[in-house]
């Protein structure tokens, strides 16, 4: 069975290109556009790793992750930050203990892949 | 050639700037808050981060310069000043020709370079790459927060990858709760000591612990001399013993070591999947809110066919006359909703809120206001208000037209404000609504009001005029708004490039709108714009004079009645009395040249613009939505007729304005 990732990103093209990678890469992939959307797609389903943006309209990453993770489905689900923040480390300690990983936007396409697989291993 | 999805990220990035401008503008009425500052930061960033993947690395490097600056700004490092905002603006206008494909790279690496140089940071760098490495033995420590878990790492498949990275050792310190239990119930209390023989190198132990903190893991390479190192007493005081067993797995693990040759292994990692392969499915969710991006082209057709159908419509009605059979009648009633129905729908896709011309209008006023040294605060409201898309775009050039000359003839100077006691900076106030079938726009300021004296004496030179006459300000505002007259001693820039007030009024009277404007001496001015809410689509009432049928639009109608011949045309002066007030009234008859036989006539009041008048027709037809159609230019003169229409039975009838009957 294909693996399940959520992708919550605004921005349209970026959210395809995710989408588009990962779809070529074998995985079943459910898009939203801000947090709000994203935490709708959590209803108990199967989902094997979160991929989110930090800044988002309506609900934010943290604020999805915080909620994400207070379900008991997905306590231990692997959940990757997308940023492109400068000061890393100020997310960070807000999202210490929570989450898998960041991935700084942008990325290269490989290295992308590579952090997906190893969420997933 | 462009791909799709750099053509995509073009459409999308435009957007972005539109509401970075926004943004930015907001920012410069201060008081905007650390909000608008995100804001920025954020749009900045967005763009930063998918121009990279796209080839737009100057776009890329440019954004990212500023947002340096302004998460400064947000932090509360650096301040917040106009130079700043003038530059980003600028910014993105340079970014904004950079996506259209110009050769702006000059001005944008000049930015980069200024942005860097002010800041003292080094730009953008390149990533490094791992390199592959011969066999080498590592002692990799591992001490995992206890809730790694929760972090989503799957800790013991970390272990299981690294333990299949080659030949080795597990050794587990602080065992007091089984392993395999730690696992099971998730929670790590013992810490990790792998000895380990691999061709992979210190990358490709790296590469497993991907997802641990610096903190967690530490990775050693090994030599006889290392276990009584400092580097590994900060993790394990070993006594002699323990360094005994250490050195003697790695005596074991040696020989593998000599043996093995350096080896080229090719990355596997970053391989691209053929895409012949995918059978994945993406489950697309429908966006709520979202949008269809769809050509004018197509969205006119649609409403030509709707203009068709509503005319069909009518057709359709008039040929069946005095049909009774009452399932008909019924199938009628229904077709009659629907198609108006479809008819709101239709023209609802059209309408586009006013908001897409703030940014436009708030960079107007920002750099008129500079160039002539004013200061302006702009003030909105019903920015929400949805108008016709293809009147937004008519409204903008008339627009910004009363914008520029607010701010260049209203608004006064600071000093002479301050002298005036009016705060300094000038009051712009851009407000629109709707009522009726109307939307009505209005701009205020609280300048110095329009100066008719000057235009008494302009139009007075320029022979418009006949000295020695008074004139009520109404007359002067309409010779305001006639071709060819300028009040602006000096041409600016700014207003008097040749399209005047007359040119605003046409273009508005083009949509089917009116202007009017109201003036205080020294107070200020307001030009209010009423504009009807479709361009196309008219609920008229039909009344016949002669043989002939003309539409009068239902929404200026205000009364009608029948009226004794003899009390119309009794008295000397063609005026009747209506809610105790004497209004004037035009027979069409009469206008028309044709003899009133009638002994009864229908008496129609209309009101409109504040204005009332009556009109005398033969008698109403009925009530019919039509098809607006704007008349040949040949036939504008004839003012009373402000289109035409196709009737129900095939026929053309014209569209009557009435305030233009009096005159």
């Amino acid at each position: 069975m294909s693996k399940s990732i959520v992708v919550a990103e605004d921005f349209n093209v970026s959210r395809k290109i995710i989408v588009s990678t990962l779809a070529k890469e074998g995985y079943t992939v459910m898009e939203a556009v801000d947090g709000k959307e994203a935490v709708e797609l959590f209803d108990g389903r199967k989902v094997d790793l979160l991929i989110t943006d930090f800044n988002m309209p309506n609900m934010d990453g943290a604020e999805l992750i915080q909620k994400v993770r207070s379900m008991k489905t997905y306590e231990y689900l692997p959940i990757l930050l997308l940023t492109t923040e400068v000061r890393e480390e100020k997310i960070q300690r807000a999202l210490d203990g929570r989450i898998t990983a960041f991935i700084k936007k942008p990325f290269e396409t490989q290295d992308f892949v590579k952090i997906v697989k190893r969420a997933l291993s | 050639m462009k791909t799709d999805f750099q053509q995509e990220y073009i459409e999308e990035a435009k957007q972005i700037l539109k509401s970075l401008q926004q943004s930015l503008l907001q920012m410069a009425d201060k008081d905007a808050g650390a909000e608008e500052v995100n804001n920025v930061y954020r749009y900045l960033h967005t763009l930063k981060g998918s121009a990279g993947m796209f080839g737009f690395q100057t776009i890329e490097q440019v954004s990212h310069e500023l947002e340096y600056v302004f998460s400064d700004i947000r932090d509360g490092i650096r301040q917040q000043d106009d130079f700043i905002i003038d530059l980003t603006l600028h910014v993105a206008d340079v970014i904004s020709d950079l996506l259209d494909g110009k050769d702006v790279n000059k001005a944008a690496n000049k930015i980069i370079t200024d942005l860097a140089s002010s800041k003292g940071e080094p730009t953008l760098a390149a990533k490094t790459h791992g390199q592959q490495t011969a066999a080498q033995v590592f002692s990799v420590v591992l001490k995992p927060e206890k809730e790694i878990f929760k972090r989503g790492i799957n800790f013991s498949s970390i272990i299981e990858e690294l333990l299949d990275l080659g030949t080795h050792e597990l050794i587990i310190h602080n065992e007091v709760v089984p392993f395999q239990t730690q696992m099971a119930n998730r929670q790590i209390t013992s810490w990790f000591e792998i000895i380990l023989t691999t061709t992979k190198g210190v990358d490709g132990i790296k590469d497993v612990l991907m997802f641990m903190s610096q903190q967690e893991y530490d990775i050693i390479e090994l030599t006889q001399d290392t276990f009584s190192s400092e580097q590994y007493a900060r993790h394990i005081s070993l006594d002699a013993a323990e360094v005994e067993k250490r050195k003697a797995i790695l005596e074991r693990f040696r020989p593998a070591v000599a043996e093995d040759k350096p080896q080229v292994t090719t990355a596997v990692h970053g391989e691209i999947p053929d895409p012949s392969e995918d059978d994945s499915i993406t489950i697309k969710r429908a966006k709520k809110n979202g949008h269809i991006s769809v050509g004018t082209q197509k969205l006119d057709q649609l409403i030509n066919i709707v203009s068709e159908l509503v005319i069909f419509r009518s057709e359709l009605q008039h040929l069946m006359g005095e049909v009774k059979n009452p399932a008909i009648v019924e199938a009628m009633e229904k077709l009659e909703r629907y198609t108006l129905r479809l008819r709101d729908s239709a023209f609802g896709i059209r309408l586009v809120p006013l908001n897409i011309l703030n940014v436009k209008l708030q960079r107007l006023i920002r750099n008129v206001s500079q160039e002539l040294g004013k200061e302006v605060e702009f003030i909105t409201e019903g920015l929400d208000t949805e108008l016709d898309r293809s009147m937004i775009n008519a409204l903008e050039a008339p627009l910004m037209h009363i914008i520029r000359n607010a701010i260049d003839h209203g608004i006064e100077t600071p000093e002479e404000r301050e002298r005036n006691n009016k705060p300094r900076k000038g009051l712009l106030k851009f407000y629109s609504y709707n009522s009726g079938d109307h939307v009505f726009i209005q701009l205020q300021d609280d300048g110095r009001g329009i100066d008719f004296e000057k235009i008494q004496k302009k139009g007075i030179e320029k022979g418009l005029l006949k000295p020695n006459q008074t004139y009520t300000e109404k007359e002067l505002i309409n010779l305001m708004m006639t071709p060819g007259f300028s009040t602006a001693e000096k041409v600016s820039t700014v207003s008097g490039r040749g399209v005047g007030m007359d040119v605003v009024k046409k273009e508005i009277a083009g949509v089917r709108g009116e202007i009017e404007v109201s003036t205080e001496k020294g107070l200020g001015s307001i030009f209010t714009l009423r504009l009807p809410l479709t361009m196309t689509i008219l609920d008229t009432l039909v009344v016949n004079v002669a043989e002939n049928k003309y539409l009068i639009p239902i929404n200026e109608v205000e009364y009608c009645y029948e009226e004794e011949n003899k009390n119309l045309y009794g008295k000397k002066s063609r005026q009747i009395v209506y809610e105790g007030q004497l209004t004037p009234f035009v027979s069409l008859r009469e206008f028309f040249g044709k003899e009133t036989t009638n002994p009864k006539d229908t008496v129609i009041v209309i009101k409109k613009n504040d204005t009332r008048i009556a009109v005398v027709v033969d008698g109403i037809v009925g009530k019919i939505q039509t098809v607006y159609k704007p008349l040949n230019e040949l036939l504008h003169p004839v003012e009373c007729f402000s289109g035409a229409s196709i009737l129900g039975d095939g026929t053309m009838a014209l569209i009557l304005n009435a305030l233009r009957l009096k005159q």
